[in-house]
């Protein structure tokens, strides 16, 4: 679908995504809000493409600067982490 | 600042003036270091310093407009007569002590207008210092103005601020204010925030030292956010040497900020005059700047010889697999916790400034899912340890500052300053040149290290300093 057609459904898609997150977005601001959500789903694509192994998976890093107290090597598996 | 309001920067142009100051601007270009020699040896007062910085201040604000807010002149010389007295009884600081300095308005200051530049902000009175603002003051430093950035720090570019090399360019941003001033010698020195690179990218912007500290590092304690997890703090002076000497003052532990490194902060000036002879310097290879401005390109490998001229080995590395996907990762999770800290505003106040972008941007921000971002947290991860084996084979690794001679517009991608947002590892940009066109503007390269090791990008950084003189040059205004 090309043409207002699909801006119509992009808009749509922003007033429920909205609704959810318990936003307030203005009609007048659909089109520059449905731009960047667009160039933020492409960001999101590359992101995703990156494979990683089942370790670094499993390991959800959100200790984000672990690496302060290991000085080097790969991190290492902590108590409690889901084998 | 001492608890009391600021003036706004049309009241201090309108005049409360420097009734019977001596107009001489010249110590205003002194470094932190060649003042600090100059007062401890009493051939300049910090009276004098500050005489002539307020003069240079009141001559060209209106031109460059780098500042949201200046103390009251009046008790900046009362604070430069306290330094004075102090010094005189024996009382000395350090280095720092009666520098005229400032922060960005990003950062708390106790009884004085923090806005970040937002209209939601407008009427906010921290009841205390930032972290970053207690240790300058601590220091002896005086912080003397808040300086110019975006509407929240968004964007890579300054409205209402002036570069001093071109008035008619952007001064590059976020934390364009703060590199403008200090350009332009209206501040001894300065810090900014840097979230994407906004520090270096207005400090090489802008012909002066910008540093970005290793997460952790520096304490971001009242400090407006954009991104906590990408948030750092750091300085931007003339001079490498300054850049030192002012991370050792606003570096440390600090428990209000539960991020903050209980490492010990070494001397940064102690190693900073070892050189670097065989050191390993890494360099991206060439296909990674085929996009680069060819000013910015002869820049970069005219400073490689430097590094080959002072006995180090340079290289090509090859960047992580997931170097690609680490812009995108900066933007997603920049975006998703920029989204979070802006929740209670987008509920509460459409008062954004005109035309806002940045509540677009935090709205978009609200509407990815939440396993958006825990992707990113991921692939992030892998990417710090990928980027952490390329770093142990290098000491330094050097890339331009920025991918053009002037400041890219507010969706430039930046790669090669975000990953280092990204790593937490720090970065250093200084001054590396001049742009032919557009012309005269200055040009920069980036060296970034292991974590927490700032000694060593300083040590690489004031090796390249001596032996090029960018950072000699002023613009004449």
């Amino acid at each position: 679908m090309r043409g207002p057609g699909l801006e119509r459904d992009r808009h749509e898609l922003i007033r429920d995504l909205a609704q959810q997150a318990g936003v307030p977005v203005r009609e007048d601001e659909l089109p520059q809000v449905a731009a960047i959500y667009a160039e933020l789903l492409l960001l999101l694509d590359t992101v995703e493409s990156v494979q990683l192994d089942v370790e670094e998976e499993s390991a959800v890093a959100l200790d984000l600067f672990a690496w302060e107290t290991v000085p080097e090597g790969p991190v290492a598996a902590r108590e409690g982490d889901a084998p | 600042m001492t608890g009391s309001e600021g003036l706004s920067r049309r009241d201090f142009l309108r005049g409360r003036a420097l009734t019977g100051a001596r107009r001489d601007e010249e110590l205003s270009g002194l470094t932190i270091a060649e003042a600090a020699r100059q007062i401890a040896s009493n051939a300049i007062s910090p009276v004098e310093l500050m005489r002539s910085v307020l003069a240079r201040i009141q001559r060209l604000e209106a031109r460059v407009g780098a500042f949201v807010t200046l103390l009251d002149p009046e008790q900046c010389l009362d604070l430069a007569r306290d330094a004075e007295h102090d010094i005189e009884m024996g009382g000395y600081r350090g280095r720092l002590h009666g520098m005229p300095v400032g922060v960005k308005d990003t950062h708390y200051t106790e009884g004085v207008p923090t806005t970040a530049r937002s209209p939601i902000l407008d009427d906010f009175l921290p009841r205390f210092d930032a972290t970053v603002v207690a240790k300058l003051k601590a220091a002896g430093a005086i912080v003397i103005g808040k300086t110019n950035l975006p509407e929240w720090s968004f964007g890579g570019a300054t409205p209402g601020t002036h570069n001093p090399w071109n008035l008619e360019v952007d001064p590059g941003g976020s934390s364009g204010g703060s590199a403008a001033a200090v350009a332009a010698d209206m501040l001894i020195g300065a810090t900014g925030g840097d979230t994407s690179g906004s520090v270096r990218l207005p400090a090489s912007v802008c012909g002066v030292v910008g540093l970005k500290p290793t997460y952790g590092r520096v304490s971001r304690n009242g400090i407006v956010a954009i991104s906590w997890s990408l948030d750092h703090v750091g300085p931007i002076a003339k001079t490498v040497e300054d850049a030192a000497l002012l991370l050792g003052a606003i570096a440390g532990h600090d428990p209000r900020d539960r991020t903050s490194s209980r490492r010990a902060v070494p001397d940064y000036l102690a190693r900073l005059k070892t050189g670097i002879q065989r050191w390993k310097v890494g360099v991206p290879a060439p296909a990674l700047l085929e996009t680069y401005d060819r000013d910015v390109c002869n820049a970069f490998y005219e400073a490689l010889q430097v590094f080959r001229d002072q006995g180090a080995m340079v290289h090509e590395v090859a960047m992580p697999r997931t170097f690609f996907a680490a812009y995108a990762c900066q933007r997603i999770i920049r975006v998703v916790e920029a989204a979070a800290y802006h929740r209670r505003y987008l509920r509460t106040a459409a008062d954004y400034g005109p035309g806002s972008g940045v509540r677009h941007q935090v709205l978009s921000g609200s509407l990815l899912p939440g396993a958006a971002y825990l992707r990113a947290q991921q692939v992030r991860a892998s990417f710090v340890r990928e980027l952490r084996a390329v770093f142990s084979a290098i000491d330094v690794f050097v890339t331009p500052a920025r991918e053009m001679a002037g400041p890219p517009g507010p969706t430039g991608a930046r790669p090669f300053n975000t990953i280092f947002n990204l790593s937490g590892f720090p970065a250093i940009s200084i001054p590396a040149g001049f742009s032919s066109e557009p012309p005269g503007l200055p040009l920069g390269i980036q060296m970034a290290g292991r974590p927490f090791e700032e000694e060593t990008i300083l040590t690489a950084a004031y090796a390249y300093e001596q032996a090029t003189d960018w950072h000699k040059r002023r613009p004449e205004l």
